[in-house]
């Protein structure tokens, strides 16, 4: 191999490895992806009726303090000038006395919890989004080829061999392979380690909104029952049977049979509930921080700044 | 004010449960044993214990769902994600910088090209 080729083989290695890795993190990033999708959609809809009560309540609260509600100074566009152009910005505003935080509510702090929760994995999305690494590289080539006109132009000396040294490495290949492998593993890395050091609140902010959820009362069965009347009757038939006198065999048998189907109706019923399904995203997060913390990555910090120190040796030569 | 003792108190009921699921696991592997050795009274007197650790579970979820009712403010879970979702995203806009950097670059070079064609 010429000698010159090897440093961007070295640079190339681990960009491949990491390539492969991301693939299979690619896979259990779609399914929590998805997970919260889910579990948002099922959620948003029961929420509603919960959500508006405490807006009413804090409307009672807010008269009742005697906050000041006017139209905001967007409005004005609208109202007192000549050629009226439509204002986005115009909107009722509101001061709350004393700066009164605002009413909270279970249903206001599942809302909330939710927006955390969509906004961390939307922001892993962009972050698994290369789109615009080819960005990168596209616009790497014109500022080469826009500089190489401009060296020739001005008869600059260095600026045409500065340029043409970096078209040499182009010709090769090198940068439409070296760039966007240098950012798909500073990717990787961010992704890792935001991940990793999230985990343990993704499953805490999860046991949170579970908590709520069973308070709310938003999941109901077929006969208006909640998660927590059907918990307890489970948990009722199955001390049932461990109290059971077993002399008494044909009872015994009864409170079998009871517990049995309880319990196959409830994971039947439990399955289809959005406490169940907040369970399964920080299940899926858990997976997807395993897959990151994968073995045989010893780089992490000092990975990391060595991408980023090949990154801007590459683009700025 | 909620926000100080959500962290530990959280924490608490973690310990709490992990506490009892070492109890249900070791429960668990008693009354296997026993039922195998077909020693009647032992298994017996694991499910009186069942049952109690069954009760146990149920208080401790109903004093963890008050709690929860009572801490709606802003949890330590959810800032820290707030700002794990920070660093997310400013490195996505890092990567977006770099390339308007070079554009708006090589933007200006043409730029000049055309002025010292038209100067020379």
């Amino acid at each position: 191999m010429p000698g010159f080729l090897r440093p961007i083989s070295i640079l190339l290695l681990p960009a491949l490895l990491l390539a492969c890795t991301t693939d299979r993190v690619s896979t259990e990033f779609g399914t929590l992806n998805e997970t919260v999708t889910a579990a948002d959609k099922q959620i948003t809809p029961l929420l509603k009726p919960k959500l508006e009560e405490a807006r009413q309540q804090e409307l009672t609260i807010s008269a009742q303090a005697g906050d000041p509600w006017f139209l905001s100074d967007g409005c004005r566009v609208l109202l007192n000038d000549t050629v009226a152009l439509p204002s986005s910005s115009c909107s009722v505003t509101h001061v709350p006395l004393g700066e009164r935080p605002p009413l909270q509510t279970e249903a206001t702090a599942v809302r909330r919890k939710l927006d955390v929760l969509t906004a961390y994995v939307g922001a892993l999305e962009l972050l698994m989004d290369a789109s615009s690494d080819s960005a990168i590289t596209e616009s790497y080539a014109t500022a080469l080829a826009a500089f190489g006109d401009l060296g020739n132009a001005a008869k600059a000396r260095e600026l045409i061999d500065f340029v043409a040294k970096r078209q040499r490495q182009t010709e090769q290949k090198a940068i439409e392979e070296v760039v966007p492998a240098v950012i798909a593993s500073l990717r990787y890395n961010r992704m890792r380690s935001v991940v990793t050091a999230s985990n343990s609140d993704v499953v805490t902010l999860a046991r949170e909104l579970q908590l709520h959820l069973v308070n709310l009362g938003l999941d109901k069965d077929g006969q208006g029952r909640t998660i927590g009347t059907r918990l307890t009757a489970l948990n009722t038939t199955n001390e049932a049977v461990l109290t059971f006198d077993t002399s008494n065999a044909v009872g015994y048998r009864a409170a079998i049979v009871k517990l049995q189907a309880e319990q196959k109706a409830f994971m039947k019923f439990y399955q289809k509930t959005s406490v169940y399904k907040i369970g399964l995203v920080a299940e899926v997060h858990g997976a997807l921080d395993k897959a990151l913390r994968n073995p045989g990555s010893v780089e992490d910090m000092v990975g990391y700044l060595e991408t980023l120190k090949s990154l801007i040796e590459t683009v700025e030569g | 004010m909620a926000d100080i003792t959500t962290p530990t108190a959280s924490n608490q009921f973690q310990q709490l449960r992990n506490r009892q699921n070492d109890l249900y696991r070791k429960n668990t592997q008693a009354l296997i044993a026993a039922a195998k050795a077909n020693d009647k009274a032992l298994v017996d007197k694991l499910r009186a214990e069942r049952v109690k650790l069954s009760q146990n579970d149920s208080s401790l979820l109903k004093a963890e769902l008050a709690f929860q009712a009572t801490h709606l403010g802003q949890s330590a879970a959810e800032k820290n994600l707030v700002a794990q979702t920070k660093r997310a995203n400013s490195m996505v806009k890092g990567i977006k910088t770099v390339a308007k950097v070079l554009t708006s670059a090589g933007e200006m070079a043409s730029i000049l090209t055309r002025l010292i064609a038209l100067l020379t």
